[in-house]
Order: structure tokens, then sequence, then C-alpha cells
């Protein structure tokens, strides 16, 4: 046996895809690994309903998602980036698909364990049932850290540890057992201060849920924020695995990722 | 002027003498996790092999402030690259509040069935087409040809982290051999692209041996690097 030679090649590469991904840097990593500091930012914007982005990537495939707060307005190549003009903030998306696999259960979602199950039981005759989940989740998330992979909902329910993706999976999965469908998004939200700077996007997840004929925007590590002008989203998470592909197209596609807001409203 | 010559005739003997990989061979090896220039976790490989048999171990530990990350994956399977067992173990310590948490995936192979067991989940998946791990296979298929620039290699593979019920293009080129800078050392190594479906994913740069002795990874503005401790 003589280490140092050739099969590392091959384990290197499932390492990175399979070990680095599997510990999805960007989800484990504190968000201070990826923040972007807005062009164009003014006080006076804060707070408004729609704001139109514009943002450049190096990659000219890839393309952001049309989301329940986020309209694609453009797309435009050249040799070396993609521009994409967007309008985030209050657009409901309507939805003609098939919401049946918003409701699956899923690994890391464990819609059938008892706890899940039984705090959803709680929701179900609720009158305003999403924003109390939302709200539950982040009270019962008490010690409110970063650094953790995404680890299934009842591990979440039972440690009260995480961050936006532990919010955002416990809450999915009492959604769906409570019967209203739920999808995960990730991307990134404008922050009014993080680790010391000021006005600054920060990577985030979040959730989309549908009530009313529409999908709406609930992110319950904010249960009372309605400023969705302030999120911007990369890809949908099917909450199946840690990195689908999604997820994985968009965080490849992003480098170089440049924002600067154009207009407000 | 001549001094110039042999300079470049020593360089041509130097490339010219340059081998590469032969056979799949067992061992050890070491790497830094290194995340925008600093160091945030460190990996290990290790590689058995029985008669019919790889069997290959991944570790890889990730420490952010007081969360401490461990993933080891198992991969077996047999010598002519059937799938038999993946195996996942997430270990989540935080120094601060004592918790400790883990979470396991096994997926057992039969044939192109897959029983998935995830901490009490239990799924049985069936594929349409064969597939393979993420294992031997493509190592074996590069040494066929030599390692030669502009070798592509491309296979399904099951990968549960990515995809839990459909198998995903992997896509492995030769891009030939370059200048790579690691430390202080300056080295010619063999530069091997891997993509998941179109996605470039990972550069690998490997000696002549086939050691990685760096692979580097980009997403979003984060650019992580793993490189191989000496």
């Amino acid at each position: 046996m003589k280490p140092g030679t050739g099969n590392s090649l091959k384990k290197a590469a499932l390492m990175i895809i399979a070990i680095i991904l599997l510990q999805n840097p960007l989800i484990s990593l504190p968000p201070s690994s990826f923040i972007v500091k807005p062009e164009n930012f003014s006080a006076d914007l804060l707070n408004r309903k729609q704001i139109t982005y514009t943002i450049t990537y190096k990659d000219r495939d890839f393309t952001l998602p049309a989301t329940a707060n986020q309209k694609i307005i453009s797309v435009s190549r050249n040799n070396n980036s993609t521009v994409t003009e967007i309008i985030s903030g209050e657009i409901h998306l309507r939805y003609s698909g098939d919401l049946k696999q918003h409701l699956t259960n899923t690994p890391l979602l464990r819609t059938d364990d008892a706890l899940i199950k039984k705090k959803a039981m709680e929701f179900k005759n609720l009158s305003d049932p999403v924003n109390a989940v939302s709200r539950f989740v982040y009270n019962h998330i008490k010690n409110k850290t970063t650094g953790i992979p995404l680890i299934p909902a009842p591990l979440i329910m039972k440690n009260r540890t995480g961050d936006c993706t532990e919010h955002a999976v416990l809450a999915a999965a009492i959604y769906r057992e409570a019967g209203i469908p739920a999808r995960g998004v990730t991307g990134m939200i404008l922050a009014d201060e993080f680790m010391g700077e000021k006005n600054i996007f920060v990577y985030h997840m979040w959730l989309e849920v549908y009530y009313n004929g529409r999908w709406h925007l609930v992110d319950p590590t904010r249960p009372d924020y309605t400023n969705y002008s302030r999120y911007i989203a990369f890809a949908y998470h099917d909450l199946k695995t840690e990195v689908p592909l999604s997820f994985l197209n968009a965080i490849s596609a992003l480098k170089g990722l440049k924002v600067s807001i154009k207009s407000v409203k | 002027m001549k001094k110039l010559g042999l300079i470049i005739l020593t360089t041509l003997l130097l490339i010219s003498c340059k081998s590469n990989p032969q056979s799949i061979p067992e061992g050890a090896w070491t790497y830094d996790l290194i995340v925008n220039g600093i160091k945030a976790g460190t990996a290990f490989v290790i590689i058995d092999e029985t008669d019919d048999l790889y069997i290959t171990k991944n570790e890889m530990s990730l420490k952010m402030g007081t969360m401490e990350n461990t993933t080891l994956q198992i991969v077996t399977e047999t010598k002519d690259f059937k799938p038999v067992k993946l195996e996942t173990y997430n270990t989540i310590k935080d120094s601060a509040s004592g918790i400790s948490q883990k979470v396991s995936r096994i997926a057992l192979f039969e044939g192109n069935s897959i029983k998935l067991a995830s901490d009490g989940y239990e799924t049985v998946i069936n594929m349409e087409s064969p597939f393979i791990l993420d294992g031997n296979f493509f190592f074996k298929e590069l040494m066929k040809s030599g390692f030669k620039k502009g070798t592509r290699i491309e296979a399904q593979i099951y990968e549960p982290s990515v995809e839990m019920d459909s198998t995903i293009l992997v896509i492995v080129d030769v891009a030939g051999r370059e200048k790579v800078k690691i430390g202080s050392e300056e080295l010619y190594l063999i530069h091997v692209k891997q993509r998941v479906e179109q996605l470039k994913i990972v550069d690998m740069y490997l000696n002549d041996e086939g050691v990685m002795e760096k692979a580097v990874i980009k997403m979003l503005n984060n650019v992580f690097e793993l490189v191989r401790v000496q």
C-alpha cells in the first residue's frame, strides 16, 4: 500500500461533490462568507414596496427564477456576463402546476415524524395558519446560530437551534403536514446591518407558501417582516436533498455577482 | 543565449519525462479546506481494497465559531464498479450549547433498485437505467486514455445529496498539463475538470502519480480550495 498515488483523483472529486457540497458550505458557513454590497444604495430606498435591481454575473446560460416576490423584466447577455433586471416586492405568483409535490414527505422534512405530526395538528384549524406557523418556528428556535448543515426537521424541533435554513426546513415540514403547500427558496436578503456592515445583501433561505390561489413569500426568521422588496431569489430548493440540481446550478453560475439598485416604487 | 537554450531544453526534457498514473492504488491522504484564503477545515481520504470490492472513506471536518460539522462518507463498489452501498454520517457539535446531533443516510443497491434509509425515513427507488457511484470508475477510464488532453469521460452517477430519485450526469475532462503555484512551489500538474450536468464545478490538479495536489471550486463569490497536506 503506497499513500499518495492515483486513486486520489477520483476520491478528490468525490470529496468535493459529495462532501463539500454535502456540508453545503454556503449553508453551513456563516452568512458572512457570502455578502454583496449593493451599488446606488441610499437610505430612502428602505421600506419601499418594490425595488428594481440590475444583477450582473459571469455566466451566459443561467437565468434567475420568477418567484412570489420576483419578476424578471429583462435578460441581456454579452461575451462575459449576463445582466438581469428584476422587480422585487409584492408580486404574488399565480400557479397552475401540481401542488401535490409541495405537500410530500422528504428525508429532510420528515412529515411522518410524531413530533411534526403533533405540531402540525395544532395549526390545522386556525384562521391564519400561515402566520401562526411562521411565528411558532421563530419563537421555537431559541438559539439563533449559524454553521449547521441542512438537517431533518424533527432534529431541529428537538434541538431548537439554527439559522435561516433550520427555520425554513422546520416551517416547511409543519406547513406540508398541515396540508399547506410549501417550497424552499434560496437567495439573498438586503439586511440593515450584518457583521458590522450596513445595508448589505446576505445569503438567505426562505419559503413560499400557497394560499388564496397564489404563492406568497414567508420568512420564518422574520415573521412580522413584510418588506419583500429586499429579497432576491437565486433558485428554488426542493427540500429533498442538501444540494438539489436547481440550487447547485444557481450557486455555480452566480460568480462575480453584482447588484445595483435601479429604481424604487 | 546558450544558457537560455539549456533552460528550455531542460524544461522540455522534464516535461517529456512526466508519467501518468498507472494503477488504482490503496492509500490515505489529508487535505486542508480553504475558504476565501482562510483555512476552514480538514479532509481525509482512505481507500481500502478487498478481493471483490473498493471501499473508500472520505471525511471532512468544518469548524466555524462554536459549530463543528464532520461528514463521513463510505462508498462500497465492486471491482467492476457496480454500486453496493453508500453511507453518509454527519455529526454536528456545538461547543457553546453542548448539543451534538447525528444524521445518517444509507443507500443499499441491488441492480437498479435502491433502498434508501435516513434516520427512520425509508424509501425504495427504482432507476430505469444503470448507474455508478462516484467511486473509481472515472479514474480507471482516465488511466485507459493515459490522461490525454481532451479526454472526456461521462457517466450517470447516483448521489443522494444532490438528487434522491434520479441519477445525475457527471463529466470529467482532461485539460492537459499546467504550471500551478501551490504555496511557494510551482508544480507542473495535470488539470482535470469535473462537471455535474453542464455545470463547471471543480478544477483539479494532479501530480504524476495521480495524486490531487489542489482542487478549486467557485460558488457565488466564494472560492473553496482543497490543498494537499504533505
